[in-house]
């Protein structure tokens, strides 16, 4: 599938106990491209994703994906382009093998047998544990369990990629090999994070969330080098765009 | 309370997924021969009398050849059967204490319920190494497509798939909650009785909550309530046949007393002296 763009246009959410958490926020990303999205602990981040994938339902405002307006009606062929990778790989991986969980949503798509198991093959060789196949999910260590969650969704080709935290919980080769995938697929992302060091290798742009709204959207190396900016929403600076603490220069980006 | 160390019994669950993914004379068969199999062996089991002990032994063929073609070690199944033991002797336990009739066993003469002891016993066991090895051999999404192809309906297939996955899910969920009360119980075993309660709470509302996003995960992968397992290869010569050699086998138990046979025929080949 073709990378898809997506729209937000006037989100507006409260959970059922009241606590507005999103107040007319809108948001765009072009197709092919990767949006970090960040702010602080609990400024809606995971519920925007939760949003886009048809998880929750706003109380007003529209969400395109690809030109389609999520409603109910058409919320299987939305959530057809969008490839929604949890926080927590072991919320994805639910079957008995990595193999029947990359090939659960070509199965579910009603794929013939050989077409499920090209889907599969290919997903697994592309994030690099082809040799996992027949692994149960629960013997693979942190960094194999999130590839395999990542496989996941890539064998159902979407068109947006959604990732809640990617890179939670994982060692620096883990999270060096993760970046490196992510950099080369042609999906677009949508990438809610607290690691702003990966929103600026990986993200051309970024949005900060703040007090259920964009409190600033732009190109990354620009608003994750504006300290007073990160400051005032309850982030801080990623140490590669920090002056040196003795010189007082800054790296050349 | 003592508690088994739950991160072992996870673990020894998803063994059995390992096991059921291997390839071997019986895990190739088609889950439906495997399950039909399994199926009529537990009602020739459950066919023989409450009383019934050495006719029903002749069965025992059927897990140990299993074992030995599918090459699943013995520890797998025995590890499993410790597990279920204590609940196999307590229900058998009762037959004892209600049936205090006596009978002869050879030369001795005991209470009957000493005879459905046994007989439980051995019947139980059968039963769960039955299931067990069809676990380990068809894999439970075999045994799903297997129940499909006899014709159950999608509903109790998927409520079966389900239950499987919520045990697994709850005990990660259990292995998570006891390590961290136990990195906190300063050093004593198990879990206090005070504090029980509130732990299966806890336990009840964190799964609950997990299954959620289990949930949610299958259905952002297109989950529509029928959980597809692939398709299995065509039931073929070696299945029917397959089929066929142990139905006839459990047919000839049924019917002829082996034991006995067996016993008069070495009788007769030591010149009567048995």
């Amino acid at each position: 599938m073709n990378a898809c763009g997506l729209d937000l246009n006037a989100i507006r959410f409260s959970y059922p106990d009241g606590r507005p958490v999103l107040g007319g926020l809108s948001l765009s990303l072009k197709p092919g491209s990767k949006l970090a999205l960040v702010g602080a602990n609990g400024s809606g981040k995971s519920t925007l994703l939760g949003l886009v994938a048809g998880l929750l339902q706003p109380q007003s405002g529209s969400i395109d994906i690809g030109g389609l307006t999520l409603c109910k009606r058409n919320l299987k062929e939305a959530r057809q382009r969008i490839g929604f990778v949890f926080q927590d790989p072991d919320d994805q991986l639910f079957t008995g093998s990595v193999y029947d969980d990359v090939a659960f949503g070509p199965r579910n798509g009603g794929l013939d047998q050989a077409a499920v198991r090209e889907r599969a093959d290919a997903a697994l060789s592309t994030v690099g544990i082809a040799d996992l196949a027949d692994r149960p999910p629960f013997r693979l260590s942190g960094g194999e369990k999130r590839m395999a969650a990542i496989a996941t969704v890539l064998s159902m080709d979407p068109g947006l990629l959604v990732l809640d935290e990617p890179s939670a919980a994982l060692d620096p080769k883990a999270r060096r090999r993760l970046i490196s995938l992510l950099s080369s697929l042609s999906q677009s992302m949508l990438i809610a994070t607290h690691d702003l060091e990966l929103a600026l290798e990986l993200c051309d742009e970024t949005a900060i969330l703040f007090g259920g709204a964009v409190e600033a959207a732009g190109r990354s190396k620009d608003l994750l080098a504006d300290e007073g900016l990160l400051d005032r929403c309850g982030l801080e600076a990623p140490l590669s765009v920090r002056a040196c603490p003795v010189c007082g220069k800054r790296a050349a980006r | 309370m003592k508690m088994r160390d739950p991160s072992r019994t996870l673990a020894a669950f998803y063994t059995v997924d390992e096991l059921s993914r291997r390839h071997s004379p019986v895990h190739d068969r088609h889950p439906l021969a495997l399950s039909a199999t399994t199926a009529a062996f537990m009602v020739v089991i459950a066919s023989f009398g409450r009383r019934e002990v050495s006719t029903i032994l002749p069965l025992f063929l059927y897990p140990c050849l299993t074992l030995a073609l599918a090459d699943v070690r013995p520890a797998e199944l025995f590890r499993r059967l410790a597990s279920v033991a204590p609940l196999i002797l307590a229900i058998a336990a009762l037959s004892p204490v209600f049936e205090t009739a006596p009978v002869r066993v050879g030369p001795w003469t005991i209470a009957g319920g000493w005879l459905s002891f046994g007989s439980l016993v051995v019947k139980l066991t059968l039963t769960v190494t039955a299931a067990f090895l069809l676990v380990a051999t068809a894999g439970m999404g075999g045994v799903a497509r297997g129940l499909r192809a006899a014709g159950v309906p999608r509903l109790a297939v998927v409520v079966l798939q389900m239950t499987y996955r919520y045990v697994a899910l709850l005990l990660a969920e259990v292995t998570t909650m006891t390590r961290a009360h136990e990195l906190r119980s300063g050093g004593r075993r198990g879990v206090d009785r005070s504090v029980l309660g509130p732990m299966i709470g806890g336990l009840l509302l964190r799964s609950y909550d997990r299954a959620g996003r289990v949930y949610d995960a299958m259905s952002l992968r297109g989950f529509d309530g029928e959980y597809r397992v692939g398709q299995a290869s065509r039931f073929g010569v070696p299945d029917t046949l397959y089929c066929l050699a142990w139905l006839g086998y459990f047919a000839i138990v049924r019917l002829v007393d082996l034991a006995e046979a067996l016993g008069r025929i070495a009788n007769r080949l030591a010149g009567g002296m048995l």
